[in-house]
C-alpha cells in the first residue's frame, strides 16, 4: 500500500517537475474552471504570483468582455474531451494583472487525475508574431503597389518615350534625301530638331526616375525655415531677370523630410516659370494652418491660368497643356508634387479660373513620418 | 448642265496634330508626290476646330487627325465635330502611333474614313499619302452650297 503511494507521489512530483519545466506558461483547471496550477512562466506571462493565481476561475486572466461566454466554451470541452487549439478561428486575448491585454494563442489538454478530470492549457504569448504579420501584410500591400507603378511604367515607356525616338529617325531620313538632292538648306534647322528631341528624351527618362523614387529618398527629419528654403529653391532655377517670389509672413520653421518637400516646392517653381507667358512675374508662396495636423501651403503665379476642365488632367503623368514642341516640358511635374504629396498623407489641387492666375495648394503634415519602403535600389548589372 | 470642274488640287488639307516633326513628314511626303494641296495646321482638337468654326478651312477639305495630343485629344475632337451639324459631314483619316484597340473602336465609332499608323516611316508613308490622294482624287467630298 505505502509502495502504491509512493508511486503516485513520484509521479505527481515528476509531473508537476515536467509543467513547471514547460517553455510555455501552463495552467490546470478543475472543471468548474478554478485554477489548481501554474508554472513560472505562467506567472511571468500574467504578471502575477501563483499564490494569487491559485483558486481563482481561470476568467480572471481573460479580458472583461470574453468572460461571460468562456463558462460555455468550457463546458462544451469537457462534454468533448479531446486535446485541442482554444478558440479556432477566432483573435483570443490574456489579460494581465496591470489590466492589459495581449494576443494568445492556447493549447488545451484534458488530465485525468484521481480527483476528477483537469483541464491543461498552454498559453503563448504571440505578441511578436501578430506585430510580425502586421508588417508582412503592409509590406505585401507596398509591393503591390511598386508592382503596379512598375507595370505604368512601361506602358508608359512604350508610348510617350517612342515618340521622340520616332522623330530622330525621321529627320535622320530627311537628311539624308535632302544631302542626296543638294538641298541643304534645311539641314541646320532639322539637325536643331534632333538635338530637341534627343534632350526632350533625356528629360523625359530624368523625370520618369525621380518620378518612381519620388516619396521614397527622403533623407532625415531636419528643422527647416520654410522662407529660407524656398527663397534658396527658387534662386537656384536660375528665374529671368522679371520673376520674383513672395513669401507671406507666417511661414513656419518646423521639423520635416526637407529632401520630399524641396522636390515640390522646386516642380512647383519651375512650372510657374515655365508657362508663364509673360516676361515679368510673381510668384508666392502662403502658409495656412488646415487643421490640427496639416498645413496647408500654396504656390500661387499671375500666369496664364489652367481652365477648370483640365484641373484634374493636369496631375496625371505625361500630360501638357501645350503642345512640347511650343513649350518643352514632360508633363511630369504636377504628377511628381502629387504623388510626393500624398505618400505624405496629403492632398493636392487647383484653384484658377483659366483667365489669370494659378494656385496649386497642398497640404503637409506639421509632424512628418517616415514610410516604409521596399528597398528601392536597383541590381548592380 | 454644268458639270462641276473637280480639281483634285483644290482639296484642303487639316492637319491636327501637336508634333512638329509628323506635320513636316507630311508636307514633305506630299512635296514628293508633287501634290500642291494647301495644308493647314492646328496643335490640338481645340484649335481645329475654332480654324474650322471660322470658315478659314476652305472646302472641301480633308482632316488628319492625331489621337494623343494636348488639351484636346482626337477622339474628344471626333465627338465634337460629329455633333455639330456644320461640320459632321467633314471627312477624317486617324494618323496616329496608338495601335490601341480601344482607340481604332472608338474612332471608327465616330465614322472615320481609315486609321492609319504612323509607325509605317518610310516608303509606306508615300504610299498611305499616296492613298489618301487616290481618295480625294476619286471620291466626291461634300462641299456646303451657300
Amino acid at each position: 500500500m505505502s509502495d502504491h503511494i509512493s508511486d503516485i507521489n513520484r509521479a505527481d512530483t515528476l509531473f508537476r517537475k515536467v509543467v513547471e519545466a514547460a517553455p510555455n506558461a501552463m495552467v490546470m483547471v478543475d472543471k468548474s474552471g478554478l485554477i489548481e496550477m501554474v508554472n513560472t512562466q505562467a506567472e511571468n506571462i500574467f504578471g502575477y504570483s501563483r499564490s494569487e493565481l491559485l483558486g481563482q476561475p481561470i476568467d480572471c486572466l481573460l479580458p472583461e468582455r470574453f468572460r461571460h461566454q468562456h463558462p460555455h466554451h468550457r463546458d462544451s470541452f469537457f462534454s468533448d474531451l479531446q486535446p485541442r487549439a482554444m478558440g479556432v478561428g477566432r483573435d483570443l486575448f490574456g489579460r494581465r494583472k496591470d489590466g492589459s491585454e495581449f494576443p494568445v494563442e492556447v493549447g488545451l489538454n484534458p488530465i485525468e487525475t484521481e480527483d476528477g478530470i483537469k483541464v491543461l492549457s498552454a498559453i503563448t504569448d504571440i505578441s511578436e508574431r501578430v506585430k510580425a504579420n502586421i508588417k508582412l501584410v503592409e509590406h505585401h500591400k507596398e509591393l503591390e503597389r511598386s508592382n503596379k507603378e512598375l507595370a505604368t511604367f512601361a506602358y508608359v515607356a512604350s508610348h510617350d518615350l517612342k515618340s521622340p525616338l520616332r522623330g530622330i529617325f525621321q529627320i535622320s531620313q530627311w537628311i539624308e534625301e535632302d544631302l542626296r538632292n543638294s538641298a541643304s538648306a534645311s539641314i541646320p534647322a532639322h539637325m536643331n530638331l534632333l538635338r530637341g528631341r534627343l534632350n526632350r528624351m533625356e528629360h523625359l527618362l530624368d523625370d520618369l526616375l525621380a518620378y518612381s523614387r519620388a516619396g521614397r529618398l527622403e533623407g532625415g527629419l531636419s528643422q527647416i525655415d520654410l522662407g529660407i528654403l524656398a527663397k534658396n529653391i527658387f534662386e537656384m532655377q536660375a528665374p529671368p531677370d522679371g520673376f520674383k517670389l513672395l513669401l507671406a509672413n507666417d511661414l513656419p520653421i518646423f521639423t520635416t523630410l526637407a529632401t520630399p518637400l524641396e522636390q515640390v516646392l522646386r516642380n512647383l517653381f519651375t512650372n510657374a516659370i515655365k508657362h508663364h507667358d509673360r516676361k515679368v512675374g510673381t510668384i508666392k508662396l502662403d502658409c495656412e494652418r488646415k487643421d490640427k495636423y496639416h498645413y496647408e501651403f500654396s504656390v500661387t503665379d499671375d500666369g496664364p491660368g489652367i481652365p477648370s476642365e483640365y484641373h484634374e488632367r493636369v496631375f496625371v503623368m505625361f500630360q501638357t497643356l501645350r503642345p512640347r514642341d511650343e513649350v518643352e516640358g514632360s508633363g511630369m511635374g504636377l504628377a511628381l508634387v502629387k504623388k510626393i504629396v500624398e505618400t505624405y498623407g496629403g492632398h493636392a489641387s487647383i484653384v484658377s479660373t483659366g483667365i489669370r492666375g494659378t494656385s496649386i495648394r497642398f497640404t503637409w503634415p506639421i509632424k512628418v513620418e517616415g514610410k516604409v519602403h521596399i528597398a528601392n535600389t536597383p541590381e548592380k548589372l | 448642265m454644268q458639270i462641276p470642274q473637280k480639281n483634285y488640287r483644290e482639296v484642303t488639307l487639316l492637319v491636327v496634330d501637336d508634333d512638329d516633326i509628323d506635320t513636316i513628314a507630311l508636307e514633305r511626303a506630299l512635296r514628293k508626290l508633287k501634290l500642291l494641296n494647301t495644308i493647314y495646321r492646328a496643335r490640338d482638337g481645340q484649335e481645329a476646330l475654332d480654324k474650322l468654326r471660322s470658315g478659314s478651312i476652305p472646302e472641301p477639305y480633308i482632316i488628319l487627325l492625331d489621337l494623343n495630343m494636348p488639351r484636346m485629344g482626337g477622339l474628344e475632337f471626333l465627338q465634337v465635330l460629329r455633333t455639330d451639324p456644320l461640320l459632321t459631314h467633314a471627312v477624317v483619316f486617324v494618323l496616329t502611333t496608338s495601335k490601341s484597340d480601344e482607340d481604332l473602336v472608338a474612332a471608327y465609332r465616330k465614322h472615320i474614313a481609315g486609321y492609319i499608323l504612323k509607325q509605317h516611316m518610310d516608303r509606306d508613308f508615300l504610299e498611305v499619302i499616296g492613298l489618301i490622294e487616290h481618295y480625294w482624287r476619286l471620291v466626291e467630298l461634300p462641299v456646303s452650297k451657300d
